[in-house]
């Protein structure tokens, strides 16, 4: 049997700006009544940006399942090959010409001002 | 009852169930019906009336990304809709699912004829080369459906729990719970188990029962690809896939959904697929004693053609205040079909399987096999079929006769 290729995703699926959906506003809302919980010590080391887009989400689920996962286990150590469904088909001209979606790009010191700006159809999730 | 005599179970060591997200039977699979009319797909000539009464029929026109934005409506009012047609029980006591209600409740979310239509749209096979060449190389199954007619995190509990403890929301706080999870009734029998979320970025949807918990419980999937290449697979293995398009927490970059909700780009899923296929496949300490699972939580309000059946009652009641529906719901009735692939070298290719099947089918099937009777489990449960008797080769496939991926 011949071996099967899969197609890559192109770089232009990623979207970090679109707007969470209801799946992962329960997941927040979930971690949240989590955080409710906690002694008024440890809520100041949380995040506590407003959570509109799925990077909003991923950072504040990032650091309360660090948070929750260390009570018995160290948060994970960088790792120097992370496996994971990445964008790897080329970088073409008009995604390259695109800011927001290049990656490594600093964060912008008005993410909410971008969030709206680029606020299309498919973002309203 | 198990036949523990058959050769694929005497070498079953693992089970590795992997579930997507919203997306239906038809909508992922329906075209193989084509080629394979075991397949309970699609004719191509299915049709659900839009918001002027006038027929849509089904097209094979499904896209990767952009097309099912917003993202269909797939909470319990709505699948009513999609399932009943908006035949209400005012209407009609005795009413049946008919599947004809998708395009109207698509509808409802924007008020746009055109889009609405879309959610009929089905993908040609070579559109989805991972899941429909598993799905013809290994066996599918013809009648999986959701266990509620709802959204994600009620279906997700009846996988872990065999019951959503009452809820058909996405509310979901089982306090006082009175059935274990799978991984909790093996962990107390010192089997291994894993629940192996993405990254800690998109974590689990079982925050507040498992993850705060049994924090002890979870991985990352770069766990389950460590433990798969040093041979130390648990027997059992839950995978989530990611939830999010997000930047790496570690800064490797950025990281693309893969769970295929929509409007995440399918594309990404099937490379994920592909991942946990492969890491079993290629390693021979693996493949011939692993069993694997691909199935999705629920249909993600997409079109199915198969009206989902009546079931056992579950001992629980949803009132009309939880349902957003006139009517208390007492779990007697499925959710709408999903795509669902059982994968093992002792699985005969091409195979269907026409039994019902249903998220409780799967702590079913583990608790099965690894713990035998454990009557303290939900009647959902207790009554759901099982899946393992289809590794029923009597001699196990050859390496050249199984598919591999190359990404």
């Amino acid at each position: 049997m011949d071996v099967i290729q899969v197609p890559a995703t192109p770089k232009e699926a990623f979207n970090k700006h679109r707007r969470i959906s209801d799946l992962i506003k329960a997941q927040v809302a979930h971690l949240k009544h989590v955080e409710e919980k906690l002694p008024s010590t440890q809520r100041p080391a949380l995040p506590s940006h407003a959570i509109v887009t799925e990077n909003d989400a991923a950072q504040y689920i990032a650091a309360m399942t660090s948070f929750i996962r260390g009570e018995s286990k160290p948060a994970a150590k960088p790792k120097k090959h992370v496996v994971a469904i990445r964008n790897t088909a080329p970088i073409d001209l008009a995604a390259a010409a695109e800011p927001d979606k290049r990656p490594g790009r600093a964060p912008k010191k008005h993410p909410k001002k971008s969030v709206k700006k680029k606020m299309t159809p498919r973002g309203r999730r | 009852m198990l036949d523990r005599s058959l050769p694929g179970i005497k070498n079953l060591k693992h089970v590795v169930v992997l579930m997507m997200e919203n997306r239906s039977f038809d909508h992922m699979l329906g075209a193989l019906h084509a080629s394979n009319p075991a397949i309970d797909g699609l004719t191509g000539h299915e049709t659900n009336p839009d918001s002027t009464g006038e027929p849509v029929t089904v097209s094979d026109s499904a896209e990767y990304q952009s097309q099912l934005d917003p993202d269909p409506d797939h909470h319990f009012p709505a699948v009513d809709l999609q399932i009943f047609g908006g035949v209400t029980t005012a209407l009609d006591p005795n009413r049946q699912p008919n599947m004809q209600g998708f395009v109207k409740s698509y509808f409802n979310q924007q008020h746009n004829l055109r889009h609405s239509r879309l959610i009929l749209n089905y993908f040609t096979p070579d559109k989805l080369p991972v899941l429909t060449t598993l799905a013809k190389q290994y066996a599918v199954f013809n009648r999986w459906f959701s266990s509620i007619p709802g959204p994600t995190l009620c279906n997700r509990a009846f996988a872990h729990y065999g019951t959503s403890f009452g809820q058909v929301s996405m509310d979901v706080f089982y306090w006082n719970k009175q059935y274990k999870s799978i991984y909790e009734r093996l962990n107390d029998a010192g089997h291994s188990t894993r629940l192996y979320y993405f990254d800690e970025a998109s974590s689990s949807l079982e925050v507040i029962n498992l993850l705060k918990e049994q924090p002890s419980l979870f991985g990352t999937f770069q766990d389950f690809l460590t433990a798969c290449a040093r041979n130390k697979l648990p027997e059992y293995t839950f995978i989530e896939p990611n939830y999010t398009d997000h930047d790496d927490p570690n800064g490797a970059g950025e990281l693309v959904a893969c769970d295929q909700h929509p409007d995440h780009d399918v594309r990404a899923g099937e490379q994920f697929i592909a991942t946990v296929y492969n890491a079993i496949r290629n390693n021979p300490s693996l493949w011939p004693n692993t069993a694997i699972l691909i199935v999705y939580d629920e249909h993600g309000g997409i079109y199915d053609h198969v009206p989902p059946p009546a079931c056992l009652p579950d001992g629980f009641v949803a009132q009309p205040t939880a349902t957003g529906t006139p009517d208390p719901f007492h779990f007697d009735r499925l959710g709408v079909r999903v795509p669902a692939v059982l994968i093992s070298p002792w699985v005969k290719a091409g195979s269907t399987i026409d039994d019902v099947f249903e998220h409780a089918s799967i702590p079913a099937t583990a608790t099965e096999y690894f713990l035998g009777q454990y009557p303290t489990r939900s009647p959902r449960e207790i009554a759901a079929n099982t899946f393992l008797q289809h590794l029923d080769l009597s001699t196990m496939r050859a390496d050249s006769d199984c598919p591999k991926f190359k990404l």
